[in-house]
């Protein structure tokens, strides 16, 4: 599998902020979701990638491209939503989608007609007086309108209802049922990346803190419940995001499948339970660390 | 400069059309109120464009939207430059051709000829300018430094009419023999080298300003 994407040592220093040197693949083919608190970085790394902004140092290879060099090739073939959408307000949607189609190789007016009509968005408004949802799908529109290879969505749902929400991560997931593109979304609501990523890479305090398949990082991640003296000192040392409950104590383990085995005895005296974590309890073990809570 | 291609079109028939009636109305005689007001229409114009396109790309956050389309930086700059100079131009051959249609006096002719040409390097210069500041500092800054620049700049007629009291003639002879003197054929490259330069420069400033 080729990468899409390819961050190496990415870094960018801002008077109150610094993206620390980050390296990360995005393969093709799949949807990798990008995670992280507000101001981790998630934004200025898409931003960088999009040409948007300059890096202090470090390189963006995007289909094997230089970012730098062939930036134009690149978002010929990139499709683009970031969290606020930016059009010439005095503009009509059927305006804007001329206006954008004229910069693009590859623009299919029917595709654009076809997704305005599916998303109902009047061709004769004008984009100031579009809502927040519609406007994501005008922008929504002009990216899919030119068949872009990849997506890069910059948290494309924050601020949406859940309707909305729901159909635009559905057009996510059928874009890469062609297997030759590819997504990659930010986001920090966690449940949106849940849905539909195949990768997540979770980023704090501008460094990429972990990065993996989904599936692999749910096996591997669980909470583990005990009651006092049930689990080995050595284990419950490993554990984050530790509580202590009223009757038993409960953290978070990264590696369940090398524990499997000393937990079944515990398992079977019902002492040790364990529980399936979503990547919201990911993301708060990594940004938290060991946390403690008395009751 | 595709956004703005219908406005520009009938910006020009109204400019034309205004200074083709203002000719009219002088009986075909070229007056010095009618030379001085196309002059300052030239600045006016290019200048007032430069202003009035980047307040619409301010407001409506444009460079943020053009940032996702592929298309270079330097192709932008390069466009709102084309755009000016193309203005300029046409403006001022449109008034070089109106003046030299008019029956006044040969050296008459040469000097209105000789003053729009010289208020069409000072507006190129002035965009130029105008447009490498703006991308240096934004528009909402770079135009109240302008602002305050012409508010000076008003001082000049009272210093210069203090300077010249009861001496006026004498002015007026030093500026038509300024107007009368200037070589063309080194002002006019000199100009567009210097336009040329902005231009690098601005793309330049731009590249290193985000307006994300």
């Amino acid at each position: 599998m080729t990468n899409a994407v390819e961050l190496s040592q990415l870094r960018k220093e801002y008077k109150s902020f610094t993206l620390k040197d980050i390296s990360l693949n995005v393969p093709g083919g799949l949807i990798m979701g990008f995670i992280g608190p507000n101001g981790a970085g998630k934004t200025t790394t898409i931003k960088i990638m999009m040409d948007m902004i300059k890096p202090t140092s470090g390189a963006v290879k995007i289909f094997g491209l230089d970012h730098t060099k062939h930036i134009k090739e690149i978002k010929n073939r990139v499709g683009y939503v970031g969290e606020d959408q930016f059009f010439y307000g005095d503009k009509t949607v059927a305006w804007t989608g001329k206006f954008v189609s004229e910069f693009y190789d590859n623009w299919d007016t029917n595709t654009f007609q076809n997704l305005l009509t599916e998303f109902v968005l009047s061709r004769t408004k004008k984009t100031s007086e579009l809502s927040k949802g519609m406007k994501v799908k005008l922008s929504l529109a002009l990216a899919l309108s030119h068949n872009p290879e990849l997506m890069i969505l910059d948290e494309p749902t924050a601020g949406l209802d859940p309707v909305i929400r729901r159909d635009i991560l559905d057009r996510f997931r059928s874009f890469v049922d062609d297997e030759k593109k590819t997504v990659l979304i930010s986001s920090h609501i966690t449940d949106d990346i849940t849905r539909i990523a195949d990768y997540v890479t979770f980023l704090v305090e501008g460094k990429i803190v972990l990065s993996e398949a989904k599936d692999d990082l749910l096996s591997k991640w669980k909470r583990i419940h005990y009651k006092e003296g049930a689990l080995d000192e050595t284990i419950v040392k490993s554990l984050t995001s530790r509580k202590t409950h009223m009757f038993a104590h409960s953290g978070v383990t990264d590696n369940y499948p090398a524990l499997k085995d000393s937990l079944s005895e515990g398992m079977a005296k019902e002492q040790i339970k364990i529980e399936n974590v979503n990547l919201d309890d990911v993301l708060i073990s990594l940004v938290k660390g060991e946390q403690s809570c008395g009751f | 400069m595709k956004r703005n291609i219908n406005s520009f079109a009938l910006y020009l028939i109204v400019v034309f059309t205004m200074t083709g009636f203002m000719a009219l109305g002088v009986n075909n005689e070229l007056k010095l109120a009618y030379v001085i007001i196309s002059g300052f229409l030239v600045i006016l114009q290019i200048v007032g464009g430069t202003f009035i396109n980047e307040q619409y790309e301010e407001k409506h956050k444009g460079y943020a939207f053009l940032s996702i389309l592929p298309v270079k930086e330097k192709e932008i700059v390069a466009a709102k430059f084309c755009l000016a100079l193309m203005t300029n131009v046409l403006f001022v051959g449109f008034l070089v051709l109106l003046f030299a249609l008019s029956p006044s006096p040969p050296e008459e002719i040469a000097l209105a000829q000789s003053y729009v040409l010289f208020m069409g390097v000072v507006s190129l210069t002035l965009a130029g300018l105008s447009y490498t500041g703006i991308f240096s500092i934004g528009y909402t800054k770079f135009a109240v430094i302008v602002m305050s620049f012409f508010v000076a700049l008003g001082l000049v007629p009272m210093i210069l009419m203090k300077s010249y009291q009861g001496r006026m003639d004498v002015l007026i002879d030093q500026i038509l023999e300024f107007f009368a003197h200037l070589n063309w054929l080194v002002l006019i490259p000199a100009a567009l080298a210097a336009y040329f330069g902005l231009m690098v420069l601005a793309v330049k400033v731009k590249s290193y300003r985000s307006f994300i």
